[in-house]
């Protein structure tokens, strides 16, 4: 991947570059083929969660978002924690179980082989097993940080959770030995998103947006507050998922509900004081996916009142994945891919390549443009049952994705040139 | 017996943390002297301050006889340097007498631990040419004053009787310069280039500072106007986030020998 100067590896904490970055890549083709078994299953939405609309949910949280999240953190989070990851050579091999566990489960989920998607299951547990053994090894002792830390505590132990949960239902695909596993794949579902991936995104967020705005991070306390909220909501909502009582789970959305004001109010906080004055276009993203994380939790809790209809879970399922993570995400993944490339890149003559010349910020627009169309069809296809409209917002989807490519094709294209230049 | 050379050397012009890097004890003796010197001792914030401002910024601040204040910083009087009447070098003709535009009293926020510059700069947007900010404060922020002075403001300090200070901004004319928006960091840094002598390297320590805080106080030194060609910087991690900020604003950097857990850094003005 990018050629590295052994000089700026020397005395850091970074992992080599191709350990990320394949990561990084392989999570925007993912995204593409979720976007696109999508569009050929758009038919199968219209009657509610079917194989295929399972297989394109997975293909985004698990081969978009935590296959992001996963490379982002064995990256960046040894820098914040000052503590070098265990190992690179695991960090590879979490790579190496998650790509095919995700592919045999989506191969299993799509041509009906539940033994096939059991395999991938537990290929895909295998691997979010290690990342979270290396996560914890990683946090261990650390007291810096406390908000930071103590999120990503959060989506640590909400992963163990998703982990034992989506193992138990994977394997049971295969062996349909469980009597009731709607309640565990509600749980699955709400801990995985909420939980993991959320805890994780707003974690990061309170190290990251200060870093990309210039900015003072959120005070301590409040964000404190608000993660030990989300806890609290995130034991609610697995309980009340696993034992049916409804009014758990939406107690549950409403202290979501709180933490989303809590948050909200430190990003905005964050980018208010902020010294640089161009953020650039990915807060475009950023700012979107604030807004559709409680926009997701008053859609679950109408879905969970029966007030969406019979498609009501599909819609807070679609906000909460394709909206507030996926957003979330490709405006963080376009941030930080140029910024660790540029951390990786050197010219003959050893000069590090601007920031500013390695962000290609066309192709950005064009794939945010296509991603709002696309959620805005999708939604409204959901809302009226037009399978049409659900392929249409699709196929705007696989547009976006392939902008985001693009984008990183064009980063890779100047760090090339820059490494070539004099 | 033998003295340490750079505790010889300790003057009016030197910065507090080179002067204290050979006589540890003379951050303690400082802060003793007066609570607006106190904050010398903060983590993290502490370390920052020291590095930015001269034994005689600390006097003015502290409203405390530069002379008295150098001498017992040497360790050379015990007793503590007593209180002047400090001169108004700055002092316009009349308009310390106008009623201000805008009045805003941070001690209470000074007080709870936290840092008002990013109120006071807020504030100041709302100030036209030949109006008035009073600030109340409880120490003569010296460093505050030359970042305003830098933003087109003149400014006016005066003791109160309850030992607070009213520091009275004009604007004089139109915000010369966006980049001298840097955060002077417990009323403090922002005029880091201009504190450190001519020709000497600027010297930050920000070991301590929970990120970004340690890159913010890198960038506000070097984005505030002044001769410094040089900053070394004390952190506890490599700042990799610092990197590409440092490249875009033109300036070069290089590790330099450190002690365990610290990470130091040159940083060059140049191509």
């Amino acid at each position: 991947m990018f050629p590295v100067d052994p000089s700026q590896n020397a005395r850091g904490r970074l992992l080599p570059p191709s350990v990320p970055f394949r990561f990084f890549a392989t999570a925007m083709v993912f995204q593409i083929v979720a976007w696109a078994v999508l569009a050929v299953y758009a038919g199968d939405t219209v009657g509610g969660i079917s194989w295929g609309v399972l297989a394109a949910l997975h293909l985004i949280t698990l081969g978009v978002l935590a296959m992001t999240a996963i490379g982002a953190t064995y990256q960046l989070l040894p820098v914040a924690t000052k503590r070098p990851v265990r190992s690179p050579l695991l960090c590879t091999l979490t790579y190496w179980l998650l790509t095919p566990g995700v592919l045999l489960l989506i191969g299993g989920l799509l041509g009906g082989q539940g033994m096939v998607a059991a395999l991938g299951g537990a290929l895909a547990g295998a691997a979010l097993s290690l990342y979270l053994i290396l996560l914890v090894d990683n946090l261990l002792n650390v007291k810096e940080m406390p908000v930071v830390i103590v999120h990503i505590w959060g989506a640590a132990a909400a992963l163990l959770a998703t982990i034992g949960l989506g193992i138990a239902l994977a394997l049971n695909l295969g062996l349909g030995y469980l009597p009731d596993r709607a309640g565990l794949l509600q749980a699955h579902a709400l801990l995985a998103t909420y939980g993991f991936m959320g805890m994780m995104s707003m974690g990061l967020s309170h190290v990251l947006i200060p870093m990309f705005a210039l900015a003072p991070a959120a005070e301590t306390r409040p964000n404190l507050i608000g993660a030990g909220l989300a806890m609290a909501a995130l034991l609610l909502a697995g309980l009340g998922s696993v034992l049916h009582l409804d009014a758990l789970v939406a107690l549950a959305a409403l202290l979501g509900l709180a933490v989303a004001a809590i948050y909200g109010r430190a990003m905005v906080g964050i980018v208010k004081k902020r010294m640089r004055k161009q953020l650039g276009f990915f807060f475009t993203h950023l700012r979107l996916a604030w807004i559709l994380l409680p926009a997701s939790l008053a859609a679950g809790l109408l879905a969970l009142a029966g007030l969406l209809g019979e498609r009501g879970p599909l819609i807070f399922g679609f906000l909460l994945v394709f909206g507030w993570l996926l957003t979330f995400l490709t405006g963080t993944l376009s941030r930080i891919m140029p910024f660790l490339a540029s951390m990786h890149t050197v010219s003959q003559s050893g000069r590090t390549p601007l920031l500013s010349a390695l962000m290609a910020e066309r192709p950005l627009r064009i794939q945010f443009g296509l991603h709002l169309g696309a959620l805005l069809l999708v939604l409204g296809g959901l809302a009226g049952g037009w399978a049409d409209v659900i392929r249409l917002g699709a196929l705007l989807g696989i547009g976006g994705a392939v902008a985001l490519a693009g984008y990183g094709i064009e980063l890779w294209r100047r760090c090339l040139a820059h490494i070539r230049s004099a | 017996m033998t003295t340490d050379p750079r505790k010889a050397e300790i003057v009016l012009d030197s910065v507090i943390a080179e002067a204290a890097a050979g006589d540890p004890g003379l951050i303690d003796r400082l802060a003793s002297c007066h609570p607006a010197l106190e904050r010398l001792k903060a983590p993290g914030l502490g370390r920052v301050l020291a590095g930015l401002i001269t034994l005689k910024d600390a006097a003015r601040m502290a409203g405390l006889d530069a002379k008295e204040l150098l001498a017992h910083a040497k360790g050379e009087r015990a007793s503590m340097p007593k209180t002047v009447a400090l001169p108004e070098p700055d002092q316009g003709p009349d308009w310390p007498t106008r009623e201000p535009s805008l009045r805003l009293d941070v001690r209470p926020i000074i007080g709870q631990g936290g840092d008002p510059f990013h109120e006071i700069m807020e504030a100041t947007k709302s100030i036209a040419v030949g109006q008035v900010l009073e600030i109340t404060a409880p120490f003569d922020p010296v460093p505050l004053r030359r970042v305003l002075g830098n933003r087109g403001f003149a400014s006016h300090a005066r003791r109160e009787a309850s030992g607070s200070w009213r520091v009275l901004f004009r604007r004089e004319s139109e915000q010369a310069d966006e980049a001298t928006a840097a955060h002077p960091g417990a009323c403090a840094p922002a005029q880091a280039a201009s504190s450190a002598p001519q020709g000497a390297a600027l010297q930050l320590d920000v070991r301590g500072l929970t990120p970004p805080e340690p890159m913010l106080a890198v960038l506000r030194a070097l984005d505030a106007p002044g001769p410094t060609q040089t900053v070394v910087v004390r952190l506890d991690r490599e700042p990799v986030h610092l990197f590409p900020e440092l490249a875009e604003r033109g300036w070069r950097w290089r590790a330099l020998p450190a002690e365990p857990g610290e990470f130091r850094l040159e940083i060059t003005q140049g191509p």
